[in-house]
């Protein structure tokens, strides 16, 4: 079979896992009828999807984003395939995030820093040590868990938003380190020659190669964020998101759960850094400041936490809004910035009629009241 | 006497200059039903919360089957046998019904966020059993029709009987129970009372019951403690305790026990 339908079979296999309501999973399926609306702004997390699809409109939905995930490996593009890298690698950072702020309910103001642990060491390892990449990367791992036991500890031990505070400091911190220790990163120049990934023989060395590790890879992340939801872990966080007082007393060690569910959300930022390090073969401390953290964020809230899709609808929309602008941008001069203002208009639009985020849209909530009352009046 | 499940000692909490609780010591037998009344304000939750872990007392020492448990944090505490009921009902409201009492009875469970997330073969088990399990408390509480429904869908009376699920999952040894019939009709009060004198025969070892309504208490409690204003007042049966006029002054008032009864708080009598 040929490398490129391998990868959109692999792609489709993926895709019917993540589907929410996939049939054979009793645990935690509520039957018969969509719950109350949540009350919060929708930082929830909750069990499989409300809406009920009949099994061709999953299969469709299936189909089509195979075809989307697979356009740039068969248009041979390499404009399509650093696309899609990028639109991946930022799902990727955006469902780990998720998993935090939907769970936790605490948000990383920093988690840039976490991507650019990632994608330091694995630059840094590749080409000053020689160092195989799945060393490098997971040297990156380790660092970046002990530097988030560090700082999470003592911030999720407290009651309140102490983690944004925390991982604030720890971005610029972050930023400073990657600008200023020339001897160690480069600084503003940057580290040039990573070398593509390589597992063993196998190099992913081409566009369309590096795409599909990164599909693979964000496909693992989508996994492993369900996984964690229909779980016991899973449901402790879940609980104390709601109530950290009742959590307790059900013997949920509070403290211990968000340290871990934070610990996780940063490796997974770290894995995505090193990921971007082999597919740009360069990097350099601008993707990884303080405006990126805060973009993830956003990312997510307009997304919606709700469920593993909203982050990547998130981080999709984003950086094709990005790209499109930036290259526009080239023409039209103040067209580079605009993301930044059209993003911050998103956010506050979808803060107000679709807390949830836009994968649970539907018509925003008041127009869907005055629906259905008229269909109760005139009925 | 058999030895005390759990035991207070001299329990005293300080928030700035407001005593909450001083000098509280009582204990609760095995196979006893406690009630502890008291004006508002009292107290009562203060002590739950301290018992519980979840406040640190200023002075004082709780002792739970025979090992001091105090300034232990709340999940330890939890995990050693004591469960508890909120008196502002703390259901995990976007959760479904029976996810709740499964998360009572996250102390059972074993599966880590490893073997969650490799979704490893002993979870499913361990998955199925915790929900039959909870499924048994559901029927017991009567709410086993409504398993999937969102909790914060349930009537206010549902939802104090989900939390006594809740708490009862985790087969505790001692069930604190925090003002469980506030919102209740008659006929639920009923319902309850006799829900709550059968838990220290059939499903746990005793029952601490906070309550205001004076059936209930007398009803389902052996004995009764009486706090105001952090202090312990009175101890003894159901009606004695009823009749104790340090009681009734508490909850009324000395200057309307003395209209009441003709006689001050200290003995004088007085013309109305």
């Amino acid at each position: 079979m040929n490398p490129t339908r391998a990868v959109a079979l692999r792609a489709y296999r993926a895709a019917s896992v993540l589907r929410p309501g996939r049939p054979g999973r009793t645990t935690d399926r509520r039957a018969g009828g969509a719950g109350t609306p949540p009350r919060n702004g929708g930082s929830l997390m909750t069990a499989p999807g409300q809406a009920r699809r009949t099994k061709a409109v999953r299969i469709a939905g299936g189909v089509l984003l195979a075809a989307i995930v697979a356009v740039p490996i068969v248009t041979r593009s390499g404009y399509l395939a650093g696309t899609g890298s990028q639109i991946g690698i930022n799902a990727i950072i955006a469902v780990a995030l998720g998993l935090l702020m939907g769970y936790a309910g605490q948000v990383s103001l920093g988690h840039a820093a976490f991507y650019g642990l990632g994608a330091y060491s694995t630059a840094i390892l590749t080409t000053r040590l020689d160092a195989p990449p799945l060393l490098a990367m997971l040297a990156g791992v380790l660092l970046t868990a002990l530097v988030a036991t560090l700082v999470g500890a003592p911030a999720l031990r407290l009651h309140g938003h102490y983690l944004a505070m925390f991982t604030l400091g720890l971005g610029i911190i972050a930023q400073v380190i990657m600008e200023q220790v020339r001897s160690l990163t480069n600084g503003f120049d940057g580290i040039a020659g990573v070398p593509p990934f390589r597992l063993w023989i196998v190099s992913f060395q081409s566009d369309a190669l590096s795409y599909g590790l990164i599909v693979a890879a964000l496909a693992g992340t989508m996994i492993v964020a369900r996984n964690l939801v229909h779980s016991r872990p899973g449901r402790a966080l879940r609980a104390l998101h709601e109530s950290e007082e009742a959590a307790g007393a059900c013997g949920v060690d509070v403290a211990r759960a968000k340290l871990k569910v934070f610990v996780l959300s940063a490796v997974l930022a770290s894995v995505a850094g090193s990921l971007y390090a082999h597919t740009i073969g360069f990097v350099s401390p601008d993707p990884f400041g303080f405006r990126f953290s805060v973009e993830l964020v956003v990312m997510i809230v307009v997304g919606g936490s709700a469920n593993v899709w909203g982050p990547v609808a998130g981080a999709a929309l984003f950086t094709l809004l990005h790209q499109f602008l930036r290259d526009a941008g080239q023409r039209v001069e103040f067209l580079d910035n605009l993301d930044t203002v059209l993003f911050g208009a998103a956010l506050v639009v979808v803060v107000v009629f679709w807390p949830k985020g836009l994968v649970s849209l539907r018509l925003p909530a008041r127009l869907r009241l005055r629906a259905r009352r008229a269909e109760e009046g005139g009925a | 006497m058999a030895e005390p499940v759990l035991s207070t000692s001299g329990l005293t909490k300080a928030f700035g200059g407001l005593l909450a609780l001083s000098d509280v010591s009582l204990t609760v037998r095995p196979g006893e039903a406690l009630g502890i009344i008291g004006p508002n304000g009292a107290g009562k939750t203060t002590l739950f919360n301290v018992i519980t872990g979840a406040l640190l007392p200023t002075a004082g020492e709780v002792a739970f089957a025979g090992r001091t448990i105090t300034g232990r944090p709340v999940h330890e505490i939890a995990r050693l046998g004591i469960a508890r009921t909120f008196q502002n009902i703390r259901l995990f409201r976007e959760m479904t019904v029976i996810e709740n009492v499964i998360v009572g009875r996250h102390s059972r469970g074993r599966t880590g966020f490893v073997g969650a997330i490799l979704h490893l073969p002993g979870m499913r088990r361990e998955e199925r059993a915790l929900r039959e399990r909870a499924r048994a408390y559901l029927d017991l509480m009567g709410l086993a029709d409504h398993a999937e429904r969102p909790a914060g869908s349930l009537t206010t009376g549902q939802q104090r009987l989900l939390e006594i699920a809740r708490a009862l999952a985790s087969e505790p040894t001692v069930l604190l129970l925090d003002e469980p019939a506030a919102g209740l009709n008659t006929r639920e009060t009923e319902a309850l009372s006799a829900l709550i004198r059968r838990l220290p025969v059939e499903h746990v070892r005793a029952v601490g019951l906070i309550e205001h309504d004076m059936r209930l208490v007398m009803d389902a409690s052996d004995r009764v403690v009486v706090i105001d204003r952090g202090r312990k007042i009175a101890e003894g049966a159901p009606a004695d305790v009823q009749r104790n006029p340090d009681v009734i002054a508490a909850y009324l008032g000395a200057d309307f026990l003395a209209q009441a009864t003709g006689r001050a708080a200290n003995g004088e009598v007085r013309r109305s």
